[in-house]
């Protein structure tokens, strides 16, 4: 792999201060009455680290609400950080205004979750994929548009006719329109894209096609593609490495065989645990319980944030919000007990 | 024992665009105790194939073909029969029905009224202690019968859902996409609760849903719709293990899985068609790797291949 990192973030961290209205304030004040005074903001994404190298895909999974599509739009800086640093091509654009950041924005795009509502219906197909390019101005003539455009459309498998330029959305089906826009995003060449999940609209038998686009494209212009989806299966086909979100931390990291086969933080394990598999006969992996369920990011656990519904939780587990520690290098978990959990150690024995 | 029978069912839509066959001649059986799973893509027919079974199907739209529950001709019955049938011994869970429960009535009263309905004369004690039972039943504390649904996450309003369609002891229990919203841990959690339940209970269900991974994971047998038709029907394993027609063949190498070798995916050319103008002939041929000459021609009919179920291809 080529091991230049296109983009890095290193304890990004977004709060969403809570407008509260009248009733929420009441109904807060009735169910947690006489606790700790609580901070009420949505502790979205909070000191979550990694880098992405060109050519190579990295994955964000996890449950809804846990925080990937901030995570996303944050790189993007479509939405501002609370704190943290984003190094996009060496540079620290965390703080860069919208002005400065304009000019950044040919280099990184995005691929939306729904075609059905991400494209308008009143721009055709040419003009849906050239309005990058037009937005910044950068071509010397209406042909150049239209060939770069026929190139996008060649790289994605669709048609380059007059006839399919002048489509629009509604004329086409579902996966058609994710690849018009996966070619939007490719329009100026990005070295950056974020899908977020991207196929999940998307029915099965044409999901592959836009797979395996992506996937191409992704060597073939050595992006770095952040790729964020609830479903693991899928992150194990496009990724090579990924990263398990739980409430807004980052708790496991690796590569993506690692952490499917070898997973080692006790939410690692038994997320992988509860995915079907799709075949009758398939041996089951043996269950991973886990208690309860997914707090609101509003009023996190204290220490671990995973330790109410952690069957291997310990008293110490409330007292320390665990950073990423190294199984191997290129294997993180914060998770305080892993090497007990996963008996690396045996219990009670001293390092 | 067969419980319910599907023959030639046919439902089509007589919109001002044209005539549109959602159902195209289905035909299945669903014997007692057994899970089916009804799997296919977007817009294939198999929320209208359910529907159509409890004659819910509305104008423009119209039925054709026998559906027999216990040796009654459902098409036969009158509008009262039919109606108590749907309230009594066949219940559907609709798709997407999380917002089905009233958001202003705590759960355990929406339960009670419900019991209401079919028992007028139920006392209020015996009422309650039938909503703490199904609560129980689907893994649901009693306690929570006095929230109201907004406190319940999504994995249990769906099994506050399922709870619902279990007061009136039906026969069939259908569910159409009952896990599709819910993130994975919540989905097997509401997965286990239906797996039980059909175990203690020996309840028939038929389970609509476009995951082949949940059909693997609960049912028995399997029936695979494409575009309006059903193309293959029978036990799972031997689905999963052989498939048989090529689209299901196509539709299970689509599915990336966490197990086994990392595997690459098929793809499948096209798209499915839009039900106004199907393709002649089998209405997968045109993206059909092992398309010949009669399939643009002929209809394929069920042959009876498969063990304990048919396949509807030429190749066979
Ligand atoms: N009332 C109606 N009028 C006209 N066409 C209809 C009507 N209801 C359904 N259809 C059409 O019938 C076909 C089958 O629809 P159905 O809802 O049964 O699909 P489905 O398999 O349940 O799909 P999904 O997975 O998206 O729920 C579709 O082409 C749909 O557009
Ligand atoms: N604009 C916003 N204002 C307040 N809270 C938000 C906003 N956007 C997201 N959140 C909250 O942040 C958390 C993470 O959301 P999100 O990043 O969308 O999760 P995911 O993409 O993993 O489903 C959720 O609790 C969500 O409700
Ligand atoms: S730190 Fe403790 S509570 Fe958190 S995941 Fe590890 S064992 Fe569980
Ligand atoms: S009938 Fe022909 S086109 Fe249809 S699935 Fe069989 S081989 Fe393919
Ligand atoms: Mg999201
Ligand atoms: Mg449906």
């Amino acid at each position: 792999m080529n091991q230049d990192v296109i983009i890095e973030v290193t304890n990004l961290v977004k709060h969403f201060p809570l407008k509260k209205s009248l009733t929420q304030t009441l109904r807060e004040q009735f169910f947690y009455r006489g606790k700790e005074p609580i901070d009420l903001k949505v502790h979205a994404v909070d000191k979550v680290s990694f880098k992405i190298s060109a050519g190579e895909t990295f994955g964000l999974v996890g449950e809804s609400g846990c925080g990937k599509t901030t995570v996303g739009l944050l790189l993007l800086k479509l939405i501002e950080p609370t704190s943290g640093v984003i190094n996009f091509r060496n540079e620290d654009i965390s703080q860069l205004s919208e002005g400065e950041i304009k000019t950044k924005r040919k280099e990184m795009q995005i691929i939306f979750q729904n075609p059905y509502e991400s494209l308008s219906p009143r721009f055709s197909v040419l003009d849906t994929i050239a309005e990058p390019l037009r937005l910044l101005k950068i071509y010397n003539s209406e042909d150049e548009v239209v060939e770069r455009v026929k190139e996008t459309l060649k790289s994605v498998g669709l048609p380059q006719t007059e006839d399919f330029l002048d489509r629009y959305p509604h004329e086409l089906s579902g996966g058609m329109r994710q690849r018009v826009g996966v070619a939007r995003a490719y329009t100026l060449n990005p070295s950056f894209i974020v899908a977020d999940e991207p196929v999940s609209m998307l029915d099965v038998s044409i999901r592959v096609g836009v797979l395996r686009i992506m996937k191409d494209l992704v060597k073939k212009f050595q992006t770095a593609f952040l790729f964020i989806t609830h479903d693991l299966a899928l992150a194990r086909y496009m990724c090579d490495r990924i990263g398990v979100m739980y409430l807004g931390r980052i708790v496991e990291l690796g590569k993506t065989e690692d952490v499917i086969n070898n997973p080692l933080h006790p939410y690692t394990k038994a997320l992988i645990s509860a995915v079907p598999d799709p075949d009758p006969e398939a041996t089951r992996t043996e269950e991973i319980p886990i208690v309860g369920e997914i707090p609101s990011g509003l009023i996190l656990p204290q220490g671990c944030r995973f330790n109410p519904r952690c069957i291997y939780a310990e008293e110490k587990c409330k007292e320390t919000d665990p950073d990423l520690l190294e199984a191997d290098p290129t294997h993180l978990v914060a998770c305080i007990r892993f090497k007990e959990v996963n008996n690396l150690v045996k219990e009670g024995e001293v390092e | 024992m067969v419980l319910l029978e599907v023959n030639n069912l046919k439902t089509y839509f007589y919109t001002r665009a044209g005539i549109v066959k959602a159902v195209d001649d289905v035909s299945f059986k669903l014997e007692k105790e057994q899970t089916l799973g009804l799997a296919g893509e977007s817009g294939c027919g198999k929320t209208t194939t359910c529907l159509s079974i409890m004659r819910m199907i509305q104008p423009p739209g119209k039925i054709e073909g026998n559906i027999t529950y216990k040796s009654k001709d459902l098409g036969k019955l009158s509008k009262k029969e039919m109606k108590d049938i749907r309230g009594s011994k066949i219940s559907m869970i609709f798709q997407g029905a999380m917002n089905a429960l009233n958001p202003v009535h705590r759960v355990g009263n929406q339960i009670f009224e419900v019991i209401k309905i079919h028992e007028p004369d139920v006392s209020k004690e015996e009422g309650y202690n039938r909503v703490f039972d199904v609560l129980t039943s689907v893994g649901i504390d009693p306690e929570r019968a006095r929230d109201y649904p907004h406190q319940l996450s999504g994995g249990m309003q769906q099994r506050a859902l399922i709870a619902l369609s279990l007061v009136s002891n039906p026969d069939i229990i259908m569910a159409d996409e009952p896990v599709t919203a819910l993130d994975v841990i919540v989905q097997s959690q509401v997965l286990k609760s239906v797996k039980s339940l059909k175990d203690r209970l020996g309840l028939s269900m038929i389970i609509i849903t476009h995951d082949l991974s949940v059909i693997a994971e609960i049912c028995d047998k399997t029936a695979i719709m494409y575009a309006g038709k059903l193309v293959e029907f029978g036990e799972n394993r031997d689905i999963f293990k052989e498939p048989l027609h090529p689209y299901t063949a196509a539709l299970l190498s689509a599915f990336p899985s966490l197990t086994g070798p990392r595997m690459e995916l098929k793809e499948i050319k096209g798209a499915p068609p839009d039900l106004l103008t199907p393709p002649s002939g089998c209405r997968f041929h045109p993206r059909c790797p092992k398309v010949m000459d009669i399939c643009k021609k002929k209809n394929p009919a069920y042959t009876d291949s498969r063990k304990d179920g048919y396949v509807a291809c030429h190749l066979y």
